[in-house]
């Protein structure tokens, strides 16, 4: 007599009911059991299913057992159905999984001690949680390339490989580049690119992501750290508009890499290639952890906080007093939108009305991620009331500056003598130039107080991306030296100017912005959450 | 109502040979007059040492195997489950053979408790526990071994098992390094 099983819960026109392990679950119609099983909240292992890519269906790791089907099914590829009952732990289905297990493991190099990939690796979970944990097999494993160069940023081992044809199914459908293919048959099949073509597109680096082993490893984290020393830090990309969710994976105090989080509304589960190697900057760009002050003599020096933004205040008063036409701020839209709100608060407050915010535009909008638009926070430098990045106005200001109009410049964020707009000589002769920088870029050097900022990384703060939708960066990281965030030197910079507010964290910040800016009314740094929120009326 | 106590015999006062303190500085003597006519049991240290027994734990050192190998190849499970966290290492990459070694690894001695774990954990059979004890410095700084000290601390240690033979000798490392349309068996 079978056993008593619990009743069907009732399913919608577009929807199915069914029994997993006894468990009923309602789905929409035309879902896949394993992620009917997910949504029951059961595991189904699996290898060549991703939910980003097209289903496979040949790694026969989620193999189960349907009622009146003969032979086990694989998840990933049956559709639910009415009343169907599945079960996903039945000796049948133990036994399929320990041979799938045994087959994958057998040539497998077991070279763990070596691979980026363990820690993370699903053939050591799987292993451990469904395989037979020995081996019978006693001959000389098959032998094929390690370590082969496969592409600009990607090593290849074909020994550790599974033939999955994630990253093969990666290239065809979402980069759209088709470097990658699976060549030769059978047990002779090994994934490899056409001569000449390297793995080489924008996106090569989300292979390594959805490899489930440790056949695909990235170059520029290979052997940094093990991963499971990684904390991975909920943050968002700040190399372009797009924002990407991703993973600052920090390590003593040091970013090792940055992976995609995945977000279906902004980037889904990938991310660029550059954005992946942009935390790099913040250990390969010279930092300056003190602030500087020019004195009588070329060379900046090392002073005291206290004393430095005393200086900066008193040039930028000099420098309104003699006239508020001869005053001007270059704004960066790299900053956060809590930046950017005390930044607006404090040149309001210093009196500087000569704002502009430098717009940086490189390669096209292309069909999966990268924007043409290659500041974080465009949208939210709009928002705060310092306006939308505008290349006519930076120009404007620089050339008042080489006039001699302009007698006092604050740059925030940007480095106008790095990026080709203004001589380095010119910017030099300015009576007052402030820069707020977390580099030591060209115009800190010329400044004559600079004041060290927050790398990305070190920061808090949020970003409104181009479909206005406001994503939260997360500290991961000690800040370097004596290096502050960006607010609170603003806010110490205006505070002699009778500029009062006291903010406590950026938190504080972007509640005091989202009372006063009616597009972010109501939120708070806990209803952005990890996924972001749309701006109102975006 | 009083608390009635027991009686305690006080000692009685000494006679007049105690009094002198010949009778104790005799005995004593005597005592030590035997010692000196019976063998010796005082271990001479520095110039006398022990046998360490087969298990001793001593200070934890690197080996090379018979081929001169660097045996480490950093995975890091020795840093990873080190208890007083006195293992520091880096990894870097090496093109030839295993893929990957260590290139700075740090122990603390001060730190170092000498609990064998990562002996225990090794998968590459590099790290073991010497039978050296005496740990001399005159700074903190000195009592971090370098990878360099602690290999020559530990210096060749016979293997029978050559994991990465494979990949050491020519002929399998030219194969590994093929590339991908060239491969096959």
């Amino acid at each position: 007599m079978p056993d008593p099983t619990p009743p069907l819960p009732p399913a919608g026109p577009d929807e199915v009911a069914l029994l997993i392990d006894d468990r009923p679950v309602v789905v929409r119609k035309g879902t896949t059991v394993l992620r009917a099983a997910e949504a029951a909240g059961l595991l189904i292992p699996h290898y060549c299913y991703h939910p980003g890519l097209s289903i496979a269906g040949n790694c026969r790791m989620c193999l189960i057992e349907i009622d009146k089907v003969p032979k086990l099914q694989i998840g990933c590829a049956t559709a639910a159905t009415q009343g169907m009952v599945v079960r996903t732990a039945t000796p049948r289905v133990k036994t399929a999984r320990e041979g799938i297990m045994e087959f994958l493991l057998i040539n497998h190099p077991l070279d763990c001690p070596i691979c980026d990939q363990a820690g993370e690796c699903r053939l050591q979970q799987y292993e451990a949680a469904y395989g037979a944990g020995t081996s019978r097999f006693t001959d000389e494993k098959v032998h094929w390339p390690k370590r082969y160069d496969i592409g600009r940023s990607v090593v290849f081992d074909a020994e550790r490989c599974i033939k999955c044809t994630r990253c093969i199914r990666f290239c065809d459908e979402i980069s759209k580049s088709r470097e990658l293919a699976l060549f030769q048959r059978g047990d002779h099949a090994i994934i490899g690119t056409f001569p000449g073509k390297p793995l080489d597109n924008p996106y090569s680096g989300n292979t390594v992501d959805v490899c489930p082993v440790g056949a695909l490893t990235w170059k520029p984290f290979r052997f940094k750290a093990r991963v499971w020393f990684l904390r991975d830090v909920p943050s968002a990309c700040a190399g372009c508009a797009r924002g990407c969710n991703v993973n600052l994976g920090t390590y003593r105090n040091r970013v090792h890499r940055m992976t995609p989080r995945a977000n279906l509304e902004v980037n889904r589960y990938w991310m660029c290639d550059a954005g992946r190697q942009s935390y790099a900057a913040l250990t390969e760009q010279p930092r300056f952890e003190r602030p500087l002050a020019r004195p009588a003599t070329d060379a900046s020096e090392p002073i005291p906080w206290d004393e430095a933004v005393e200086r900066a205040a008193a040039l930028l008063r000099e420098a309104v007093a003699a006239g508020a036409d001869g005053v001007a701020a270059i704004v960066s839209a790299r900053l956060s939108l809590e930046d950017l709100h005390v930044t607006q608060r404090a040149l309001q407050a210093i009196g500087i009305g000569r704002v502009a915010v430098a717009p940086h535009e490189e390669g096209q909008d292309d069909h999966l991620l990268l924007r043409r638009d290659k500041t974080p926070n465009a949208r939210g430098a709009a928002l705060v009331g310092l306006g939308a990045p505008n290349a006519g106005r930076v120009k404007e200001i620089l050339e008042d500056v080489s006039s001699g109009r302009v007698r006092g410049l604050l740059v925030v964020g940007e480095d106008p003598i790095g990026d080709g707009l203004i001589p380095a000589s010119d910017l030099r002769r300015l009576p007052a130039l402030v820069a707020i920088d977390w580099w030591k870029s060209p115009t800190v050097e010329a400044a004559g107080v600079a004041l060290p900022a927050c790398g990305y990384g070190e920061w808090e703060g949020t970003l409104v991306n181009f479909e206005g939708r406001a994503q939260r960066c997360r500290a991961a990281l000690k800040p370097q030296g004596e290096t502050e965030p960006v607010w609170r030197i603003l806010a110490a910079l205006a505070r002699p100017f009778g500029f009062g507010a006291e903010y406590a964290s950026a938190s504080a910040v972007f509640d005091e912005a989202a009372a006063g800016i009616p597009a972010l009314a109501g939120m708070s740094y806990r209803s952005l959450g990890t996924g972001g929120a749309k701006l109102k009326g975006a | 109502m009083p608390v009635k106590g027991m009686p305690v015999r006080r000692p009685q006062t000494p006679g007049l040979l105690s009094t002198t303190y010949l009778p104790s500085i005799f005995k004593g003597m005597w005592i030590t007059l035997r010692h000196i006519f019976r063998p010796k049991v005082t271990m001479q240290y520095p110039e006398e040492k022990w046998t360490l027994p087969d298990n001793y734990r001593g200070l934890p050192v690197l080996v090379k195997d018979d081929d001169g190998r660097t045996k480490c190849v950093a995975c890091f499970l020795c840093e990873y489950v080190c208890p007083p966290k006195a293992i520091t290492i880096q990894a870097r990459e090496i093109t030839t053979g295993v893929e990957k070694g260590p290139r700075t690894f740090d122990i603390n001695m001060l730190r170092c408790i000498m609990c064998g774990y990562c002996e225990e954990v090794c998968p590459e059979q590099a790290i073991f526990l010497s039978k050296t004890y005496n740990l001399v410095g005159v700074s903190r700084e000195q009592m971090i071994f370098d990878k360099e000290k602690l290999l020559e601390m530990g210096g060749v240690r016979h293997d029978p098992i050559r994991k990465w033979g494979r990949l050491l000798d020519p002929v399998g490392a030219a194969r590994a390094a093929a590339p991908a349309s060239e491969a096959g068996r």
